[in-house]
């Protein structure tokens, strides 16, 4: 078996939210998550495991609310423990509420960390609000990842996770594995930053395709600047499925033409690392 | 002794010179500002204390392991709290512990904080905004606010007005009650105390307890005979349940707090409520 894990992949998207429409995207072929199906394909690509996100968002901010319940996901973590490994998703405006439901999820059914879409709920990621969750995820040892940078288009949300916020955060609490989602694009220079600055902040670059990876983000992860010891060992390779996919994306990756050594840790070797897989 | 319930007070600063050694000098602040005589201020035994309590009607005491400021400055110290949990231990009928907090140590103090409450059988948290100069409604303190929820303890804060304490580290009073209002919002279900009565904004602290079902006023720090016309309404009236005494000791001294207290000639019932009832059920004592 390969070491390939891809790190995001939505179970149950909301396709309710109008990028859809921005993007032209056929709702009708959003399929639900089929996990046993999936397996198949994580086959064909070589894809060892994948971190399924139960996820929660909103149709914009103060909307219906969209929250796949982890309940849901665990049986198929249950059920393919060496494929899969589990994101709690959670809505920071819940507060307490949060705090014990991520507890449970970590504790009883076994999830290896919580997953952030902040834009939908309109409350920038350095706000108190947010500060009980990021205590919870400090005590139970589990990383945290937020989306940052740009949002959905023409879905009523807000950027409120531009990659400089996690910096209050990192400073406030040193030893919390703190994960910027989706690059930090535009702002990839913001979210390299950090990820330099503080030893536990980390980067997902998904749902952007490699080949649209911008320049300091490449640097980074081959070390190419003087300034840059690390970044091999500090992203992590996903899809955030639906959006991107695993055969076209891994392809894409493979046309980037880092050294083997970092790539294997891109696309691997740092999410079995880092999220203690 | 009149004829009253036995007196619990719920901010008390455990005040032995074996306490007070090596703490930042005070004395003018104490000495002046306050108008303590210079025997207390050097320090009283638990003994002594106790005899005070005993003299006043005073059953139990709230000791406060203090946090006074973050470390590091010369004007900031931090009361252990094994000197707390030494002096609940030795008198367990007559003391309780109270974990003081400092938001500038993020996690390690919010597991400290537990580690009182759960190996010391400290009953609650304790802290001063202005210390920090971060106001009750600042992230750094959440951390602290989600633990205690979690553990299901009541946190007292000063609130109102800070003094200059020392005059090389003069802090901003940042505690101003309407700051409760976020804190009260983001944790329904926090038990939360603001104590030294809110002046000058007692209106304010008293809006705060009115409105939120888990807010509750501390009426230590100011001599009785001072507070506040609509302060003293308010815990004779519709706040009755809402109000605990404390005397901030050495700040007020027991025995002249008590006297003075019970010349307020408060409403039947009140008094009772006020020395005793409120604390032992929001402390579950």
């Amino acid at each position: 078996m390969s070491d390939i894990i891809d790190v995001s992949v939505n179970f149950r998207p909301n396709t309710k939210v109008g990028v859809y429409d921005y993007l032209r995207i056929d709702r009708s072929l959003v399929k639900p998550f089929d996990p046993d199906g999936y397996i198949a394909e994580m086959d064909q690509a070589g894809v060892a495991m994948s971190g399924l996100i139960a996820n929660v968002s909103a149709n914009g901010i103060g909307g219906e609310e969209h929250f796949v319940r982890a309940e849901e996901l665990s049986p198929f973590l249950k059920k393919y423990p060496d494929r899969y490994f589990g994101w709690v998703g959670i809505n920071p405006l819940r507060k307490m509420e949060m705090v014990r439901y991520i507890e449970y999820a970590v504790k009883e059914l076994g999830f290896k960390g919580v997953h952030v879409y902040p834009h939908w709920f309109g409350v920038p990621i350095n706000d108190r609000i947010y500060y009980p969750i990021y205590a919870k995820c400090c005590e139970l040892g589990i990383p945290i990842t937020l989306q940052v940078g740009t949002h959905s288009m023409r879905s009523g949300a807000k950027c409120v996770g531009r990659p400089i916020l996690l910096d209050d955060v990192a400073f406030d609490f040193p030893d919390l594995k703190l994960i910027g989602l989706h690059l930090g694009a535009p702002w990839l220079e913001e979210m390299v930053m950090l990820a330099k600055a503080y030893e536990h902040v980390y980067i997902i670059a998904d749902a952007h395709p490699p080949s649209t990876w911008g320049k300091p983000l490449l640097d980074y992860i081959a070390e190419r600047d003087w300034a840059n010891k690390d970044g091999s060992h500090k992203v992590m390779w996903g899809t955030d499925w639906p959006v991107q996919t695993v055969a076209k994306s891994l392809a894409e990756v493979d046309a980037l033409g880092f050294d083997p050594e970092v790539k294997a840790r891109l696309i691997g070797g740092n999410a079995r690392r880092i999220l203690g897989l | 002794m009149p004829d009253t319930v036995k007196a619990i007070d719920t901010v008390v600063n455990i005040w032995t010179p074996e306490a007070l050694a090596g703490r930042p000098d005070r004395r003018q602040f104490y000495t002046g500002k306050i108008g303590l005589d210079t025997g207390t201020f050097e320090g009283i035994s638990h003994e002594e204390m106790l005899r005070r309590m005993d003299a006043s009607g005073i059953e139990v005491a709230f000791l406060i392991a203090a946090k006074v400021g973050q470390l590091g400055h010369p004007s900031c110290y931090h009361v252990p709290y094994e000197l707390v949990a030494d002096a609940v231990q030795a008198h367990p009928d007559r003391f309780r512990g109270l974990a003081g907090l400092d938001p500038t140590e993020g996690m390690r103090g919010v597991r400290a904080f537990e580690h009182a409450i759960k190996e010391y059988g400290f009953v609650g948290g304790h802290f001063y905004p202005h210390w920090y100069e971060l106001g009750p409604d600042h992230a750094k303190w959440y951390p602290f606010y989600t633990k205690a929820c979690e553990l299901d303890v009541p946190l007292q804060l000063q609130v109102g007005q800070s003094l200059v304490y020392d005059e090389r580290y003069p802090r901003r009073s940042v505690g101003r009650p309407i700051a409760l209002d976020a804190v009260a919002c983001d944790f329904p279900e926090l038990k939360l105390i603001g104590i030294h009565v809110g002046i000058p904004w007692t209106e304010e602290m008293i809006a705060m307890a009115w409105k939120h079902k888990n807010v509750y006023i501390g009426c230590d720090a100011h001599s009785p005979k001072h507070w506040p016309q609509a302060f003293v309404h308010y815990l004779n009236t519709y706040g009755q349940d809402k109000v605990l005494f404390g005397t901030d000791f050495p700040v007020l001294g027991f025995e002249r707090t008590m006297a003075e207290i019970r010349a307020l000639d408060l409403r039947p019932g009140v008094l009772d409520k006020l020395l005793r009832h409120n604390a032992a059920k929001l402390y579950r004592l």
